[in-house]
């Protein structure tokens, strides 16, 4: 007999449904739903809706209603007519049944116009197909990314355009590890930046902050470390999805051949839904990244790897920023703001 | 066309739907077939308070959640779940993939599904597939003939469905995300 190990933790609904469906259910003690917790309850629905699904797919002749149809429309059927029913719902379909015939002079014309309507936009669907396809991709990405969970990446930027004489023949490298809880929060540790510890720096719903090494919290709106940091409409570059958004909202999309992210993947992925960004032409926003590639995985959507690549000199001299997914972890509450860090950084 | 002819087509329409909805909820096959047949006439003799500018099938979900929760105070022991707030989780997944999913009837709809059972990885798949082929068997005797032990196969079991669960959300999203 083979046997697997598990770790993992059953919950009520699994337990539930796995009385119901694979036990005799008819002997199975059920308990009030109301002791069931809203997840719990939208978890077992989600497990006999899917069974009754796979229900349909192999065993059609219990689960098919069509096959029952045809017995149930005998069954007291004359006897049990709608008394007042009937009429309005005669006259609902009598009534479409004149308009039709109304305009069946017309519909020559209609079915001419249609056809041509349908070629236009067979046409355009196919054309625009993979398009869609790529966007339907974002969306789900984005979806993901915006789950209230934590996940660690490390961010790697990429300086150009400084004097030889200063940074030698390599384009000066930085890292950080930046920790994002969905859409709403994000705290970046920047040991490497500055010798004496580090310092850590986010945002959370009630606005930025910065902990120097030294010194005191700085938060709110004011100051050019301040303005630097706040993720405006033009600086989303450090909440995940932010930068999924902007490629929603603002680049050209196209889905490209899955692959195994190149590098800086921290993490054992095999090969991920790959997508390419670009920036339209028509927008304005000077300091948006030109173009973006995206790893994402397969079986769960979360981004593995985000490539941020600038090909015209920014004030900031940076030309390119990697994100690769480190893990997904559960930090504390206040890991999001500078409390969570003071003890970290003064000590 | 007369009304039983309209009201015939709309059912044969939604037939499978309904079933599949009807059968979420209560494992008796004999009970299952009363209340889809219960469903279908008060859905007849209630025709002139539907609202024909909705659509049909959440109309007659509701009849049918109605007859499943007056049928689970009868029959506690072989309805699933007798809960309005569980009917209602259950027909919202039922539109959505009513909605969603490419196709015309239910079985074209369930590409989505076959397709995510064949993205399962094997050992997962044999499991899936040996319990739907064959309701009748116990659960110790499905184990056995898959060489595994019961605890083993429970877990394999729970851990195929979660994957299903989780793909065929994840195409309904996709496809409601590129409307």
């Amino acid at each position: 007999m083979k046997q697997e190990h598990e770790s993992s933790q059953e919950s009520p609904a699994d337990r539930l449904a796995g009385e119901l469906l694979d036990a005799n259910g008819s002997e199975v003690e059920i308990p009030a739903p109301q002791s069931l917790s809203t997840f719990d309850k939208s978890r077992l629905a989600d497990l006999l809706w899917l069974n009754a699904l796979l229900e349909q797919i192999y065993r059609p002749e219990d689960a098919s209603g069509r096959s029952r149809v045809d017995r149930a429309m005998q069954v007291r059927w004359n006897s049990d007519r709608p008394m007042e029913a009937e009429k309005p719902f005669v006259d609902h379909v009598a009534d479409r049944t004149s308009q039709v015939r109304r305009s069946r002079i017309g519909r020559r014309w209609i079915v001419a116009v249609t056809t041509v309507a349908l070629i236009l936009a067979g046409v355009w669907f196919q054309a625009t197909a993979p398009s869609r396809q790529a966007q339907a991709a974002v969306a789900e990405i984005c979806r993901v990314a915006a789950e209230p969970l934590d996940r660690e990446y490390l961010v790697t930027l990429t300086m150009g355009g400084l004097p030889p004489s200063l940074v030698g023949k390599v384009e000066p490298r930085f890292q950080a590890t930046l920790f994002v809880r969905g859409g709403s929060a994000f705290v970046v540790n920047a040991p490497s930046l500055i010798q004496a510890g580090g310092f850590w720096f986010g945002r959370d719903p009630s606005g930025p902050w910065l902990k120097p090494s030294i010194g005191p919290v700085l938060s709110g709106p004011g100051g050019a470390v301040m303005q630097a940091l706040q993720p405006d409409e033009n600086s989303p570059f450090l909440q995940i999805t932010r930068v999924l958004n902007k490629i929603a909202d603002r680049y050209d999309v196209q889905l490209l051949p899955d692959d195994i992210p190149a590098r800086g993947t921290l993490v054992a992925v095999g090969r991920c839904q790959r997508i390419r960004a670009q920036l339209r032409r028509d927008s304005n926003s000077e300091r948006l990244p030109d173009d973006i590639e995206v790893y994402s995985d397969h079986a769960t959507g979360n981004v593995v790897r985000l490539v941020l690549h600038w090909n015209r000199e920014l004030p900031s001299r940076l030309t390119q920023m990697e994100f690769d997914f480190v893990q997904q972890s559960h930090q504390p509450d206040n890991w999001y703001r500078p409390e969570g860090h003071l003890q970290r950084i003064d000590k | 066309m007369d009304a039983r002819s309209v009201f015939e087509i709309l059912i044969r329409e939604h037939a499978d739907m309904l079933m599949a909805f009807i059968r979420s909820t209560v494992r008796d096959g004999v009970l299952a077939d009363d209340i889809f047949q219960e469903t279908l006439l008060t859905a007849w003799r209630r025709l002139s308070s539907y609202d024909k500018s909705r659509p049909f099938g959440p109309w007659l979900r509701g009849i049918a959640g109605n007859t499943i929760l007056a049928a689970s105070r009868q029959h506690k022991k072989v309805v699933s779940v007798c809960d309005e707030e569980l009917i209602q989780l259950l027909d919202a997944r039922c539109e959505l993939l009513a909605r969603r999913a490419d196709g015309d009837t239910l079985d074209e709809k369930l590409n989505a599904l076959r397709d995510c059972v064949q993205s399962l990885p094997d050992a997962y798949r044999e499991v899936i597939e040996q319990r739907m082929h064959g309701d009748e068997e116990s659960s110790p005797a499905q184990a056995d003939r898959l060489g595994l032990n019961l605890d083993t196969w429970k877990k394999r079991l729970q851990r195929a469905r979660a994957r299903l669960i989780e793909c065929l959300h994840r195409k309904l999203s996709i496809a409601e995300a590129a409307e």
